[in-house]
């Protein structure tokens, strides 16, 4: 039995600027069902655009250029427009890092939920309604109905993100990436949404890619973890592997600098 | 905003003016005194009294009538070209900003060339060829005043496709009309709704032009622009004939040009300070 959710083999996405800068160079990793695996580095290891890749959502003049990306059997890399659309969103999503601009202003947050909810689910906009104020309700979001009606500027950024968590999965995704969820958000505000996913991880059976460059979370979130460094996954494996016994000497300074400041 | 648009004495005054202008111009068979058409050859460059207020013209046409009724003509060219420029312009310059690389330079190099055209010189050959007609006048006025707005568009939808909205409507499955349309031009239409306002003084201004050198909008129909006209050749005896409409055309054009000042102070507080 097949009980690898996402593997991804020898991914390269390159950016054909004046240079050829190769920023996801070589990366394979799998994903079991129900597993959460972390993509730790340092800013501009590649982490993101890992994740941004594996969706498909590379933006000119940055390119996929090898590698495969199977999920669930198929190779996204291979298939068309179409079929992929049918997958992204509604079983692979994503949260993105600063919730200040993954929500658009000039649309009520009820209105955004219910064009997501809409996209993939043949239901009528009564039944959307209802699906969004529950996930709303699950993301802890205290006065949801009223921030059904309000704009994005009204609410925190703390609130934004559970906007976010609840608007990736109001679709039920089998597969969600949390691209640095918390980084954009204050201490306190970062430990709310963490227990949050973490209550949402135990409670939906997702899998999930969790990015980070804090030790700390991926330590606290995920089961296996890669250390992503200039491009490249440059080690991986249990998350207590790795801590315990770092082979690399980078992770050991990533590591270091986790000690270094608790 | 509807506060800050309410305080903003510049673009209420303006508003005013407009909505006032519209009305006026929505009710001219009530509000005009007689037909504008109606020669009466007994009551020739009468001056301004209390039968015709703003006096007579040359076949002994009621002005006030005539402006009354010349407002619609002039207001809906200004709409209209106005319409068909920001149309165009929003298309063009959304594509050009949306899909960047080679579809942005064709489009931007062709935008540069016809601003390089000098407008008004433009719209007089065109004119010239086909006839003019108030559908043509709004058509070719439109088609040379859509560059501004393609630039502000393309523009703003250049710094609006990074944020992360636009990569999670893709994830959603939106397609680039979609994106495009529904969430991209809502929030770059503020520089635009500005820019339309301004043009539209613009707009009644060239109208105003063209029918004052005679290709405008053809008599016996009135508009501003060619009560105006119909003034010059007795400018030295008749003042009412040219005053009066030029006072018009100047109220409009400024109310417009106040009402899009003030939008741009309120959408873009920035500017305010400087």
């Amino acid at each position: 039995m097949n009980d690898k959710i996402l593997e991804v083999k020898n991914l390269k996405t390159y950016f054909y600027t004046s240079q050829v800068i190769r920023a996801v160079d070589g990366v394979s990793f799998d994903i079991k069902k129900g597993e959460v695996f972390g993509l730790v580095g340092e800013s501009g290891s590649g982490k993101t655009l890992t994740a941004l890749s594996v969706l498909k959502l590379i933006n000119p003049p940055g390119k996929t250029i090898d590698g495969q990306i199977i999920f669930d059997g198929a190779d996204l890399l291979k298939m068309d427009e179409d079929s992929l659309r049918d997958i992204r969103g509604s079983r692979i999503s994503i949260v993105f890092q600063d919730p200040s601009t993954a929500l658009n202003p000039v649309f009520t947050i009820g209105y955004q939920m219910i064009e997501a909810v809409l996209a993939h689910q043949k239901v009528n906009r009564v039944k959307a309604k209802g699906l969004s104020l529950e996930y709303l309700n699950k993301v802890h979001i205290g006065q949801h109905k009223k921030v059904f009606y309000d704009y994005p500027h009204q609410l925190s950024g703390g609130t934004k993100q559970r906007v976010s968590i609840a608007m990736a999965l109001v679709n039920s995704p089998e597969l969600l990436i949390l691209d640095e969820p918390t980084t954009a958000l204050d201490v306190t505000i970062q430990a709310q949404i963490l227990d949050l996913l973490d209550e949402i991880i135990k409670e939906e059976h997702l899998s999930i890619i969790f990015i980070s460059h804090d030790f700390g979370i991926i330590a606290r979130m995920c089961d296996h973890v890669g250390v992503m460094y200039k491009g490249r996954i440059i080690e991986q494996g249990e998350k207590y592997d790795i801590i315990k016994n770092p082979k690399e000497s980078y992770t050991r300074n990533l590591l270091e600098s986790v000690k270094a400041l608790s | 905003m509807t506060r800050a648009f309410l305080k903003n004495r510049f673009a209420l005054t303006g508003l005013v003016f407009i909505i006032a202008i519209i009305i006026f111009s929505l009710f001219a068979p009530f509000i005009a005194p007689y037909n504008p058409s109606h020669i009466d050859t007994k009551n020739i460059l009468t001056s301004p009294s209390k039968d015709h207020l703003f006096g007579t013209d040359t076949l002994g046409r009621d002005i006030f009538s005539r402006i009354v009724y010349g407002s619609r003509i002039s207001l809906s060219i200004g709409f209209i070209a106005v319409g068909i420029a920001v149309l165009i312009g929003v298309f063009l310059g959304s594509v050009a900003g949306y899909y960047g690389g080679k579809i942005d330079s064709i489009l931007m190099r062709f935008v540069d060339i016809m601003l390089c055209f000098p407008t008004l010189f433009l719209i007089l050959a065109v004119i010239a060829i086909l006839e003019p007609s108030i559908f043509n006048i709004m058509v070719v006025i439109g088609a040379t005043g859509w560059m501004g707005v393609a630039r502000l568009i393309r523009a703003e939808i250049l710094t609006l496709k990074e944020r992360d909205y636009v990569a999670a409507a893709k994830v959603m499955g939106a397609s680039d009309s979609w994106i495009i349309l529904r969430h991209l031009i809502p929030n770059a239409i503020g520089p635009v709704l500005v820019s339309a306002t301004l043009g539209i003084g613009g707009a009644i201004l060239v109208e105003s032009s063209l029918s004052f050198l005679g290709i405008g909008v053809q008599p016996p129909t009135p508009s501003w622009g060619n009560i105006l006209m119909d003034g010059k050749s007795t400018l030295g005896v008749a003042w009412w004939l040219t005053i009066f409409p030029g006072i018009f055309i100047l109220l409009t054009v400024l109310a417009y040009n106040l009402l899009g000042e003030g939008l741009r102070d309120i959408l873009e507080p920035r500017l305010k300070d400087e």
